[in-house]
């Protein structure tokens, strides 16, 4: 990346594992900052998967686990480019001590391992604002770093549940027991811990004053389900869940079209959309039916209008109805697999996916920068780190360590590039 | 200082949820966030619900009053050339500028990167829009719904045999909120301390994908597409939302991770199936499925969502109650933290909102002042930062400008 990128010369320690930690950091890299993601090859990144898996794992490029599946489980892949590794075991003193000499030398350090767990290692924010007094800390949890479930392990999936996604997000017609699991609460904790270190950067930069961030996943998701929140302290209303409806849009789901399990999404928020998606159809006899003729008839006979709706559009192709739709002014959007979403053409014309070249694996386009800025536009530069990739670089070169003492540190397995035996993950 | 984000002005001309939850996030930090709207109407969320007791007015809407807090709110018809000179005026003023109008309307009012960038050569423009400012779906209308379609995991989510399922709410477009104020801020880096300014194009539909699709990967890795499984996806076992006696718990854990289940064991009382040979390998637990799913829904159904938890929390696994909105609101860590903060607004009232999602120890997450009232701030920013007239203001008004 150019030196003009906008955190260029920022230096990052992340401790981190899962998704919250290594996507909070991979934001930054890619926005120029040098992120060095510390892990041990007594203790890995938990996305890294097991050190013996059994072939036919979806979580390996062909299902094949290759030599050294650490370094391409589909887990840790996804969240880490553009990241140095280090390894280096800081249960030890001599290892904490290195690391230490690491933040002496950094503007933030980053983890979002169990509250707890970073103050047993010596890394917590006393222990590293000792060694440098205007450091950034970010510790990222579940539930944050102090309250009566603070110590408490939590995953995205749990998190979810206990910020309330999981209770609005389900079927409307079915128990919350029957909707997929989701990462959602991971995603948004990650982006949020980012945000709250470019802040606390700005901050220091204006008022040399470094600081520590507790961010709670569960408090960073809140505020994204405000609405219904303030439904509940505004009018002691307990919204349910909506499935893919809409409090004031109608029609407002997701049609089934023409061939195996295809769908479509359509929303329809005025009168004048509706009037646009009456046209489109060709104007058939039913969208004249009174009971139609405003959103209040129309969400009141949701159910009459999503049949009639569906005939319509079992007729076409996915994408020929959002075509069809968009060509009117509707808003509508065929529902992308996982295939489709790669070769769709609006994600291809603006290069979304990046080409990814990686040593030991074939080759495997990443969703890129989710902006795109018109100066410095940054890129996907570094393939996620295989395990130790850059342990002479950063200690060597960086660290400034001698080749006797780096020797040492490998005969010592303070670092290494492959898992100890009996690792479990 | 006045917040962690102290020096920094902010032109917002968003409307909407993505746009206005993305300055809402610089503002409660500290920013000073203008807001424009357009005179009359104002931000189309204003006529959004919810409305206490229902009635809909254009200073009690909860969706308006929750993505507003903290800013200063002017009113501004940017499309008269009187508007559009005020606009340049505020440009000039600003290190940044964020808007979410349709592509191609800011240039059509002389008001594009070309022109403002000429005002101020460091200025950042942040544009949010449903599908970017490029590509073939740029004309293209989006949606909540339409964006997860397109940008999210919608289609793997839900029943097999019912239709794709969408995430909650706005999250989608809340997220590209959040993920544009990552964006404004690294911008805001490069103007600040390297004197470049630049035009950041954040599409919401982008946003979603980027960071929550991971599994789109998923196809590139196999071959294989991704599709709906319902709560119990082959591989991911003992997760996702389960029903205990008095409701429902969500659990993410166990899968392939071999260190989780001799937690699940403890938790549910059976601390020996870790060793037992039915119960100890990832293939043992498939071929006994039945049986192990048989000891964990029982010992559910025998417990309260409250001892689940508490057993969980034990046992340093990841499980939490499936709380409703009434439920965050009571929740005792909820509660111990502080994280829901009272405003008064002078139309709607005192409420409890939503608060911090991240606390700063240097600076506070600040309440300062609830969402602005239709033009509140026309005074203060015309007369105090331009140094307008009061008569010039009235001349303005009487021709609706302002």
């Amino acid at each position: 990346m150019s030196g003009s990128a906008p955190l260029a010369g920022i230096r990052v320690l992340e401790l981190g594992e899962g998704w919250v930690g290594p996507w909070a950091l991979t934001l930054l890299s890619d926005l120029g900052a040098e992120v060095i993601k510390v892990e041990a090859i007594q203790h890995m990144d938990m996305t890294r998967g097991p050190v013996a898996p059994p072939p036919g794992l979806p979580t390996y490029p062909g299902k094949e686990p290759g030599p050294r599946p650490w370094d391409s489980n589909l887990s840790f892949y996804v969240a880490n480019r553009n990241k140095l590794s280090l390894t280096l075991d800081l249960a030890r003193p001599r290892g904490r001590e290195l690391f230490y000499g690491l933040v002496r030398i950094s503007d933030v350090f980053a983890t979002n391992l169990v509250t707890g767990v970073p103050q047993k290692l010596g890394v917590d924010y006393e222990s590293l604002r000792a060694v440098r007094p205007d450091i950034i800390v970010l510790a990222a949890s579940g539930f944050g770093a102090r309250g009566p479930y603070a110590t408490h392990v939590a995953m995205g999936g749990s998190m979810d549940a206990a910020a309330g996604h999981t209770w609005l997000r389900s079927y409307a017609d079915l128990t919350p027991d029957t909707v997929s699991a989701s990462t959602h609460l991971d995603t948004v904790a990650s982006v949020s811990g980012a945000l709250a270190l470019l802040m606390a950067l700005y901050y220091r930069n204006e008022t040399g004053q470094g600081q520590f961030i507790d961010l709670s996943g569960c408090e960073a998701f809140m505020p994204h389900i405000g609405e219904a929140i303030m439904d509940y302290t505004m009018n002691g209303i307990v919204r349910g869940p909506s499935g893919n409806r809409h409090p004031t849009q109608a029609p407002c789901g997701v049609y089934p079209c023409h061939g195996e399990d295809r769908w479509v999404a359509i929303s329809i928020s005025s009168d004048t959309e509706w009037e646009r998606f009456c046209k489109a159809l060709g104007d058939p006899a039913w969208c004249r039916d009174e009971r139609f003729a405003d959103v209040v008839g129309r969400r009141r006979h949701q159910d009459e209008l999503d049949r009639l709706i569906a005939g319509w559009t079992r007729q076409h192709d996915h994408y020929e109805v959002m075509r069809i739709l968009q060509g009117h002014g509707v808003p509508a959007a065929a529902v992308l697999d996982n295939r489709e979403v790669y070769e769709d053409p609006h994600f291809v014309s603006r290069g979304f996916f990046q080409p990814v070249v990686h040593p030991d694996l074939p080759p495997i386009p990443l969703p890129g920068v989710v902006w795109k800025m018109s100066e410095t536009p940054g890129g996907i530069h570094r393939y996620p780190p295989r395990l130790g990739e850059h342990n002479a670089l950063v200690l060597k070169e960086i660290l400034g360590l001698t080749a006797a003492a780096y020797r040492e540190l490998e005969a010592e397995q303070y670092i290494g590039d492959t898992p100890l035996p009996g690792l479990v993950v | 200082m006045n917040g962690s984000l102290p020096n920094l002005r902010i032109l917002d001309l968003t409307q909407g949820i993505a746009g206005p939850f993305c300055t809402k996030l610089l503002a409660d930090y500290g920013a000073e966030v203008i807001k424009v709207e357009p005179p009359g109407q104002g931000d189309p969320s204003r006529r959004a619900g919810p409305f206490p007791g229902g009635a809909p007015h254009l200073e009690r809407s909860g969706l308006f009053l929750h993505l507003n807090t903290n800013k200063l709110g002017i009113t501004l018809d940017p499309a008269t050339s009187a508007g559009a000179a005020l606009c340049r005026e505020l440009v000039h003023r600003a290190d940044m500028v964020v808007e979410s109008f349709h592509p191609g309307t800011l240039e059509a009012l002389g008001l594009g990167y070309a022109a403002l960038r000429q005002l101020q050569p460091a200025l950042v423009l942040l544009s949010i829009t449903d599908f970017g400012q490029t590509g073939p779906y740029r004309d293209y209308k989006g949606s909540e719904l339409v964006l997860q379609a397109l940008g999210g995991p919608m289609y793997s989510r839900g029943l097999p045999d019912r239709e794709p399922l969408k995430y909650a709410d706005n999250v989608g477009q809340m997220l590209a909120g959040l993920t544009a104020a990552v964006a404004a801020l690294g911008a805001i880096f490069l103007a600040r301390y390297g004197g470049i300014g630049q035009w950041v194009d954040v599409s919401i539909a982008e946003a979603i994908l980027g960071s929550v699709e991971r599994g789109a990967t998923g196809y590139q890795y196999t071959g294989e597409i991704a599709r709906r499984l319902g709560n119990q996806a082959a591989g991911t076992y003992l997760m996702g939302a389960y029903q205990c006696k008095d409701g429902y718990i969500g659990v993410q854990g166990g899968g392939r991770g071999e260190s989780w289940w001799p937690r699940v064991y403890a938790m549910i009382g059976m601390p020996e199936l870790a060793a037992d040979p039915r119960f100890s390998t990832p293939e043992a637990r498939e071929a006994n499925r039945g049986e192990l799913d048989a000891l964990w829904y029982s010992w559910l159904l025998d417990h309260t969502r409250e001892e689940v938890f508490a057993a969980g929390r034990a046992a340093r696994y990841p499980l939490a109650p499936v709380n409703t909105p009434a439920d965050l609101v009571s929740d005792a860590h909820n509660q111990a933290r502080g994280f829901f903060v009272e405003m008064d607004h002078p139309e709607a009232g005192r409420l409890l909102y939503p608060g911090a999602p991240f606390r700063l120890s240097a600076v506070p997450w600040l309440a300062r002042r609830p969402a602005p009232l239709l033009g509140q701030h026309n005074e203060e920013v015309y007369g105090g930062l331009l140094g307008l007239t009061r008569e010039k203001l009235a001349a303005l008004r009487q021709a609706e400008v302002v």
